[in-house]
Parts: C-alpha cells; sequence; structure tokens
C-alpha cells in the first residue's frame, strides 16, 4: 500500500494502532508530540506538532478540562460530552481519515483521539511564530492606512473583514499542493462579481496540480491565459484596503499562506496608474499625479531607446545648441552611444540586485558605493557621457513611479533602447507595435487588459484619464464588469 | 468568434488610407483633395448594398469560390503594392540601411513582415484594440503635423491652375483605396449595423483625405512640380518650431501605420485562404506576407496604374452583392 492510499485510510478504533500509524505515517517525526492521558475512564491521546500550537492555550483550555470528565460508557459518548458540554475552542472539525489528521495537525490543530473512536476530535490552538501586521514595504502610502498583509491566511481574511463588514463578502478557503497543503482562500463580494468570472476562476483554481504553493508565482499562471503576455492579467496587493476596493468593483481575489500578497483577477494596465492616495487627495491633484505617472512610464521605457536613436541615426531632430552639447559631451567617450547606453542601465539592474538580494545594511552601502563611485568614476574617466548618464538616471527614476510595472519596464526599456540604436526611430516604433499588440492580446475571463482605453468605454475613464470627485464616482456603481467583452 | 465594433473597423481601414496618403507618389492639386473626398462618399455607396447583404446574414463562406479567390489575388496585390510604396517612400524618408540597395530594401520590408506576422498572429480582436490606440496616437501627431503645415500654407496655392479635372482624381482617389478588399472581409466581422459601420468609416476617410491632401497642396503647392512625395514632403516641409525639427512624429505615424496597414491585409488574406484554400492549414499569414513582399519588389506603386487599381477597387466592393444577386436570381429561375 503507498502512502497515499495509507492517508486514505480510515481512523482505526483501536488506539494503540492509531498511534502506531500516526507514528509510522509520521516518520517518526520528533515535532510530532503525543500525550496519552485517561480521562473518563477512557484511554485517550492529544496529538499536536510541536511549534505549531500554543502550549498554554492547550493547556489551559484542552487539557485542563478535558482530564477532568467524569466517567463515561464508551468513547463516542466521550466525544459526545466534549463537543456539547465544553466549548474548548471556536474552530473545532472532525477527522475520519489520516489525510484529515494530519492536515489539521500541520495546520496548528491539537487532535484527540480516544480508544474506540474512529474519527478524531481537533481544537484550533494555533500558536505558532508569525510576523505582525506591518506596514506594506512596496506599496506606499501617505493619508490611507499602514497596515499590510501578513504570511498567515487566516489575520490577512481578518484584515479583510474588518474593512468590509457586509455578509455579501465571502470567503473561501481551499488547500492545494499535494505536499505543502497549502491554505488558499477565494474572496469576493457575492452582489458584485460577476458569477460566469467566478465559475472560471474556480474552474482555474480547480486545475491547479501542484507539489507546493510558496508564493503567488505559484498560482498567478494558473489564473493567466497559456500565451505569450509581457503583462500580467492578474495582479498582485499587499495591501487590504486596495484589495477591498478591488472586491467593491467585483473582482476576485485569492489568498494564500504564507505569501503576505493577494492576487486579483481581473487586473487592467489602468490599475498600475492608481494608488489609494488618489482618493484622498483632491481630484485635480490626483489628475496630477495620474498623468505624472502616466508620462514617467513612457520616459522610463523610451527615453533612453530615443536619445540613442536621435543621436546615432536621426541628429537633425536635434536643434543646433543641444547638438553641439551632445557632440562635445560625446566626443571624447570610447564606445559608440548604444554600448554605452547599454553598459549603463545593466550596471544599474546589477546595482538594483545587489541591494535587493545583499543583507540590508550592506545592500545599502552597495548601492551608496556603486552609484556615486562607480558612476562618478565612470563619467570622470570618459567612459560615459554626462548626457547620456543623465537621460539613463531619468529613465530610471520614472521606472520607480510605477513600480507595480517593474519587470516589465527593465525588459522593455533594454529592448527599446536596442531597436532604437540599430535601426533608429523606425525600429523604435517597429517595435511599439508589436508591443501596442501585445499589451492588447492581453485578456483573461474576457476581460481587455487595455480596458477601458480600447476597447474604449466612456464610463470607465471617470477613473482613469481622470478622477471625478467622489460623489459622481459613488452614482455610478461601478463594477469591473462594464469591461467584460462577451464572446460572441 | 472575434468580433469588431464600427470604431476598430473604422481605425483599422483609416490606418490603411492615411498610410496610402502619405505614400501618394504624384502631384496634386485642391482638385486632389475634392477628388479624394467625393470618391470615399461614392465608395460609401456603392458599399451600402453590401452592408446589407451582411446585415441579412450573407457572409463571404456564402460566396462562390470564384469571388473569395478573386479578393484574395486583389487583397495580395494591394498588400505588395503597400511594400512597393514603403520603399519608394523610404526614399524621402530616412530608414536607417534603407539606401543599402537590395539588402536594406529586404531588411526594411522583412522587419515589417516579420512584426506583421506577430501582429496578426495575435488575432484580429488585437489587431482592432491596437489599431485604434495606433490610430488615436497617428491622429495626434497627424493633428500637430497639419496645425504646422497651416501656420506655413500659402493661401494661394488653392488658385493654383488644377493640373487634373474631377474624373480624373476620382479615380486616382479609387485607386488608393486599395484597403476596399480588407474592408470587405472585416465589415463582415463587425458588431452591429454594418450600413451604419460603412458610413462611419467612409465618412471619416473622406474628411481625412480632404484634410490632409488640401493640407499639403496648401504647403507644397508652389513646389509640386519638383516633389516626388506631395504628403511626405509637406510634413517635412512644415516645421511648428523655429529651432527644433519634428519629422521623427511622421516617421514613427509612418512605419507604425506601414505595420498595421500590411497586417490588416495579412489577416484578410489569411481569412481568405482560409476559406479558398482549405487544405492549406498552416503559415497562411507568413505566406501571405511572403507573397506580398514578392509581389512588391514586382510591381510599382498605384499610381503607376490607376485605371487598373481603380476598376479593381470597384469590383472589390461590388464582387460579393453581384454574385449574390445573380447566384439569388439563379436559384428562382431553378426553382421556378
Amino acid at each position: 500500500m503507498t502512502r497515499n492510499e495509507r492517508e486514505k485510510l480510515p481512523i482505526p478504533s483501536g488506539l494503540r494502532d492509531n498511534i502506531a500509524m500516526i507514528k509510522e505515517l509520521s516518520g517518526g517525526s520528533s515535532d510530532v508530540l503525543v500525550n496519552e492521558f485517561t480521562t473518563g475512564g477512557i484511554s485517550c491521546a492529544l496529538i499536536c506538532c510541536e511549534g505549531m500550537v500554543s502550549s498554554q492555550t492547550a493547556a489551559e483550555m484542552i487539557l485542563t478540562p478535558v482530564t477532568g470528565i467524569a466517567p463515561q460508557g464508551s468513547a463516542a459518548e466521550l466525544f459526545r460530552y466534549i463537543q456539547t458540554n465544553l466549548l474548548l475552542s471556536t474552530d473545532r472539525p472532525e477527522a475520519h481519515d489520516y489525510d484529515a489528521l494530519f492536515r489539521l495537525l500541520n495546520s496548528g490543530f491539537a487532535v484527540l483521539i480516544a480508544d474506540g473512536a474512529d474519527f478524531a476530535l481537533a481544537f484550533g490552538v494555533q500558536g505558532y511564530a508569525s510576523r505582525g501586521i506591518q506596514e506594506p514595504a512596496g506599496e506606499g502610502n501617505i493619508m490611507g492606512s499602514h497596515e499590510g498583509f501578513t504570511e498567515t491566511v487566516r489575520t490577512n481574511m481578518s484584515l479583510i473583514r474588518r474593512r468590509l463588514k457586509s455578509p455579501e463578502l465571502v470567503m473561501e478557503l481551499m488547500v492545494k499542493g499535494e505536499r505543502s497543503r497549502t491554505d488558499i482562500c477565494l474572496c469576493y463580494m457575492r452582489d458584485r462579481v460577476p458569477v460566469r468570472l467566478l465559475d472560471r476562476i474556480r474552474r482555474s483554481l480547480d486545475g491547479i496540480k501542484l507539489e507546493s504553493v510558496l508564493s503567488t508565482g505559484y498560482i498567478r499562471p494558473f489564473l493567466e491565459k497559456q500565451s505569450f503576455e509581457l503583462f500580467s492579467s492578474a495582479g498582485v496587493t499587499e495591501r487590504p484596503d486596495v484589495l477591498c476596493s478591488k472586491l467593491i468593483e467585483g473582482r476576485v481575489a485569492v489568498l494564500v499562506d504564507g505569501v503576505p500578497y493577494a492576487i486579483t483577477v481581473p487586473r487592467l494596465l489602468c490599475e498600475s496608474f492608481h494608488t489609494l492616495d488618489d482618493y484622498a487627495y483632491k481630484p485635480y491633484y490626483a489628475v496630477f499625479g495620474r498623468w505624472l505617472r502616466y508620462g514617467a512610464f513612457i520616459i522610463a521605457v523610451l527615453l533612453p531607446a530615443v536619445y540613442t536613436a536621435i543621436v546615432m541615426h536621426h541628429p537633425e531632430l536635434l536643434n543646433s545648441t543641444l547638438l553641439m552639447l551632445l557632440a562635445d559631451a560625446e566626443k571624447d567617450a570610447p564606445l559608440p552611444i548604444l554600448a554605452e547606453a547599454l553598459i549603463v542601465l545593466l550596471m544599474y539592474e546589477m546595482i538594483r540586485e545587489a541591494g535587493i538580494r545583499l543583507p540590508k545594511p550592506v545592500g545599502g552601502a552597495v548601492s551608496i558605493i556603486s552609484g556615486l563611485i562607480i558612476g562618478d568614476a565612470a563619467v570622470k574617466s570618459g567612459l560615459v557621457s554626462t548626457p547620456l548618464l543623465t537621460m539613463t538616471a531619468l529613465a530610471v527614476l520614472g521606472g520607480l513611479v510605477v513600480p507595480d510595472l517593474a519587470p516589465q519596464v527593465t525588459v522593455l526599456r533594454l529592448a527599446f533602447l536596442v531597436a532604437g540604436g540599430i535601426m533608429g526611430v523606425f525600429g523604435i516604433s517597429l517595435l511599439a507595435c508589436a508591443v501596442l499588440t501585445n499589451i492588447c492580446a492581453t485578456e483573461d475571463y474576457g476581460f481587455p487588459f487595455t480596458a477601458p482605453l480600447s476597447p474604449f468605454t466612456a464610463a470607465g475613464t471617470g477613473d482613469t484619464a481622470v478622477r471625478l470627485g467622489m460623489r459622481k464616482m459613488l452614482r455610478r456603481g461601478f463594477t469591473v464588469e462594464a469591461y467584460h467583452e462577451q464572446d460572441k | 468568434m472575434n468580433r469588431i465594433s464600427k470604431l476598430q473597423l473604422a481605425a483599422i481601414m483609416l490606418i490603411g488610407d492615411a498610410f496610402a496618403l502619405f505614400c501618394l507618389h504624384c502631384g496634386i492639386c485642391v482638385m486632389t483633395a475634392v477628388g479624394f473626398a467625393a470618391g470615399s462618399l461614392i465608395q460609401l455607396f456603392l458599399a451600402l448594398p453590401l452592408a446589407r447583404l451582411y446585415d441579412r446574414g450573407h457572409t463571404l463562406a456564402d460566396c462562390g469560390r470564384a469571388v473569395r479567390l478573386a479578393l484574395l489575388a486583389y487583397v495580395l496585390i494591394w498588400g505588395g503594392s503597400l511594400f512597393a510604396m514603403l520603399w519608394q517612400t523610404s526614399s524621402v524618408i530616412y530608414i536607417p540601411y534603407e539606401d543599402s540597395g537590395l539588402w536594406g530594401r529586404l531588411l526594411t520590408g522583412g522587419l515589417i513582415a516579420a512584426v506583421c506576422v506577430y501582429v496578426s498572429s495575435t488575432g484580429i480582436k488585437a489587431l482592432a484594440r491596437s489599431a485604434v490606440i495606433a490610430a488615436g496616437l497617428g491622429a495626434v501627431c497627424v493633428a500637430i503635423v497639419v496645425v504646422s503645415a497651416g501656420i506655413q500654407s500659402d493661401m494661394s496655392n488653392i488658385l493654383r491652375p488644377a493640373g487634373s479635372d474631377l474624373p480624373r482624381e476620382l479615380i486616382h482617389g479609387f485607386a488608393a483605396s486599395g484597403g476596399l478588399g480588407s474592408f470587405v472581409v472585416l465589415l463582415g466581422f463587425t458588431d452591429g449595423d454594418r450600413t451604419d459601420a460603412a458610413a462611419l468609416y467612409f465618412t471619416c476617410k473622406a474628411v481625412l483625405s480632404f484634410v490632409v491632401l488640401f493640407t499639403a497642396v496648401m504647403v507644397t503647392g508652389g513646389i509640386m512640380d519638383v516633389l516626388d512625395f506631395p504628403v511626405a514632403s509637406a510634413a517635412q516641409l512644415s516645421q511648428p518650431f523655429p529651432v527644433q525639427r519634428t519629422d521623427s512624429l511622421f516617421l514613427t505615424v509612418f512605419s507604425v501605420f506601414a505595420v498595421y496597414t500590411a497586417a490588416v491585409q495579412a489577416s484578410a488574406a489569411e481569412y481568405l485562404a482560409a476559406l479558398t484554400i482549405p487544405r492549406l492549414r498552416r503559415f497562411r499569414c507568413t505566406l501571405a506576407l511572403a507573397v506580398m513582399v514578392a509581389v512588391g519588389a514586382f510591381i510599382g506603386s498605384p499610381s503607376e496604374s490607376t485605371g487598373l487599381y481603380a476598376a479593381a477597387g470597384l469590383a472589390a466592393l461590388l464582387a460579393v452583392p453581384a454574385e449574390s444577386f445573380f447566384r439569388g436570381g439563379v436559384l428562382k429561375h431553378e426553382k421556378a
């Protein structure tokens, strides 16, 4: 009999056999603790996973009341007494096979088995160490909440529930990953979510066959189309307030235990340019901020490429003063401008990568040393010209304005640079066509990624091209279904 | 099935028309602008039977093989003409390596064809969506060029003696409307009332043709005799700022429109090939583009044989309704 088949076996009524099977299935793992005792005249065992339960809670809420039970006729009567007369914990599932028993055990439940009982009682007394709620690191915000998701899915569920106290908010827990048995929570607003979207996402999640789910990246590919898409059509957020706003708009969210991020579906391109602060400030300032981000994105992707293309292939497009300045700056540079630009951009990417991967104190120092010393030395030695460095720095700065699109900006910037350097504005235009088409082809569950720009939806422009006042926004009663393109 | 909106149809088709205008290779006058605009309205009139037929549920699949084959040939030949126009026009627009003889031309054509293969492979929906954005950006760039050209225009050019008469310019306008083959295909994919869709497209086309050609005449009227490509030259001559050139806008629009125009022809050819030659299952789009590039290498631009192209355009618009009419007549006769 294979291990999987043994796990599916029903729990036997004999305590000795039961304990022996648990020890065998756990491979004698030293963190599986079996505490045998007798209560109500029946031999029992309380099994838990060391470090996963709160010892104090288990002792106070389970062991103390359970050990004081008066004699009972059988194990079934003992369990019935515990179920009906003792409120040991709010979460009290039953396990009828070893698969369920081990899932509960590994989720921080204390499991009670008794001689003569063919099922186990579990008590939620989780007490594992977890990170507290902290400010999100990647989605900065001035006027909104400073709480971010944590690694514990139940804490994240509570963060959402605290903000949406509506009974329409539904959270469905499921388990994914044959080995990791990771808890996954599907969240949606019952009265807002398009039914077809929910059904299709459920089907997508049902299709997940993974050994483990260790990050959102394991789930996202199953929620997206299989064709090559530059931009991801499933969004990610680490802010409960942002997630709540998406749920209210009829989107579906997936929380993954062990990951402080939530996946949202569908995602639109325009969402990457929205921040929660847009709704905290006056509309005119929000519109300014939004267009600043649109512009920054364009600069981040295209500025080095356009600069290189113009200097290398279309110098007639520069006015004479600028041309003289550039000619003066570039005359001593030993490398072609394309090579210079590539070196500077790749150098920046290496510094950024080093800053992320190294321990924080060292990472900061590396960034400063690289930026100041290497950058300054490169310019002074004439390896890199000042105008090029300025353009690159501006482009990098532009990319930082839209952190959500950082991977795409990085790759596209380099691709456009090569196209512009080799084929000038013509090359940039050709690549732009391909990229634009790829973005427009991105569509999941019938929601075009480029909505409401193309296909154009007038109702959607109120919160994309501009930001209407809050009263007008609320009057719209917008849900994401407005963007759905029916398959005809 | 993939469907497109009437706005998307108009955007896709107008990109092709704008590209044909940019590549116009002949002397133009105010009468040309009037002729092209009037020609568009006549085309609308001629397209109405086709639109009504589609509205009644007729599709290209219901047509005879000969009609589909003729349409396919027309789409491929016009696609080839687009490449020919691109290579001709690039003599006045700087494209790197274009002037390095045959290899330069092949590189330019090959790159455009490669992008077209990708663009077409994403399907008509993605193509239509991206065409709307490209057309929007193109409209902004063209507006900038037109406004800056307007500042430098010479109104006396209106009074210059017209080198041509209206009938000739009407034929000229028809010849430059080679996208009518793909229009016949794409109208079948359009949602809603096809008559409305056709009206929107041809009205926009009339306005676009008139504005672009009229502006070009205003700017280049005095030196028309020495210009090969009046619209492209007008864009280069009209600079809004005294110290800063804006040619790159025109080059960008030109390249983007070239890609979309060829991609639309390739998609239309792919669809027609699927209907007409069902045995050809793979690489239809790549094959269509290869044929277009090859055709482009051997034929000239439509300006060199306007009568032929005009007649082909006219036939493309009328072929499907005419065939349906005659076939309907034959069936009735057989039933009787």
